[in-house]
């Protein structure tokens, strides 16, 4: 009898531990997950907080810049042109009428191996662009991106990144330019041509629309400029 | 009433207890309970027919619990180990089922 009730409380024995072990995996499954959020969550506040500070450095360094030039003849004259060339390497923000370019991606097909068919490629984007800018657009920005002088449009495996921050579906492809010439010159350019070709090809949609009224498109601020320098000589035994 | 005082003892012990099971070993377990479950139903199946006995109840209920875990060590050893614990688990739900429906043609007469 006595063994019985021994082997009795060992059948509860197991059972209760393995609840107990059950839920203690569920446990700790779950505060590792929500430690993994809290850590993806203070990621992104950084990244906000450093958007921030680059938005406030980049207004210092126009000011001082400013303050450096001051107000002689020269100097507002180097201002001026740094305006004006801000406008076209994407330095400066700028407003004015245009063209609004929507790509997006086309229906989601059924199998697996069709899906990736329909999907805007950075490629399409890229042709996009450089349409606008053959159609005479003075500036472009793509959901908020100004593309600037070294503004790279490509994918990472399946995001879209422009300006290294990642964009989605609608693509929404502001320019500015002349409203009457830009949406048509654009659709006849290779950017128009080459969004009508993957219309037929992958059902990918677009529209091509003129702005009338003001678009504000944001500056995209540089980082340090490389260019290629000559070794010195003395140091090219090596070249040879 | 004694066989249930013994299940309640073992679960109140598991719970106080807080028994950390090492990680391997945790495989073990689930197969281990299943079995021990198996044996419990077997012995509520023979009460109900009479023919209840300590002995075999007690040697039943280790030998199972311990061949089950023996036959998934042995599946682990040979890369196996899944399969073979889902096989030693239908096994004993199958005994399972048979027992329970047997227990349940004894109490409700269907």
């Amino acid at each position: 009898m006595l063994l019985t009730l021994v082997a009795l409380a060992l059948a509860g024995l197991l059972i209760a531990v393995l609840v107990v072990s059950g839920r203690e995996r569920a446990a700790s499954v779950s505060s590792e997950r929500s430690s993994l959020v809290a850590l993806a969550q203070q990621a992104r506040e950084e990244a906000s907080a450093l958007e921030e500070r680059v938005v406030e450095l980049d207004a210092e360094v126009s000011r001082l810049r400013d303050a450096a030039l001051g107000a002689e003849t020269v100097g507002s004259e180097l201002a001026t042109q740094i305006g004006t060339l801000g406008v076209t390497a994407g330095t400066e923000p700028v407003q004015g009428p245009g063209a609004k370019v929507v790509v997006s991606d086309g229906e989601t097909e059924v199998s697996g191996a069709e899906e990736s068919l329909s999907r805007v490629l950075d490629i399409d984007l890229q042709q996009v662009v450089n349409g606008l800018w053959a159609s005479g657009a003075e500036s472009v920005a793509i959901n908020g991106q100004r593309i600037g002088a070294l503004t790279a449009i490509r994918s990472v495996q399946e995001v879209i990144l422009v300006n290294y921050t990642p964009v989605v579906s609608p693509y929404e492809v502001l320019a500015i330019g002349d409203p009457r010439t830009l949406p048509t010159d654009f659709l006849r350019s290779s950017g128009g041509r080459w969004l009508q070709a993957v219309n037929l090809s992958s059902g990918i949609r677009f529209t091509i629309d003129s702005v009338s009224s003001r678009s504000v498109l944001p500056a995209q601020p540089v980082g340090a400029l490389r260019y290629a320098r000559p070794v010195p000589a003395d140091e090219r035994e090596d070249a040879q | 009433m004694i066989p249930v005082l013994g299940l309640i003892i073992g679960i109140v012990l598991g719970v106080v207890l807080d028994v950390s099971v090492p990680p391997a070993l945790e495989s073990y377990l689930p197969i281990a309970v299943v079995a021990a479950l198996d044996a419990l139903i077997g012995a509520g199946r023979a009460t109900l027919e009479g023919v209840f006995d300590d002995r075999v109840f007690v040697v039943s209920f280790i030998s199972n619990v311990l061949l089950a875990t023996l036959i998934v060590f042995v599946g682990n050893q040979l890369g196996v180990g899944a399969q073979l614990s889902t096989a030693v688990i239908v096994v004993l739900g199958i005994r399972i089922f048979t027992n329970a429906a047997a227990v349940r043609r004894l109490l409700l007469g269907a």
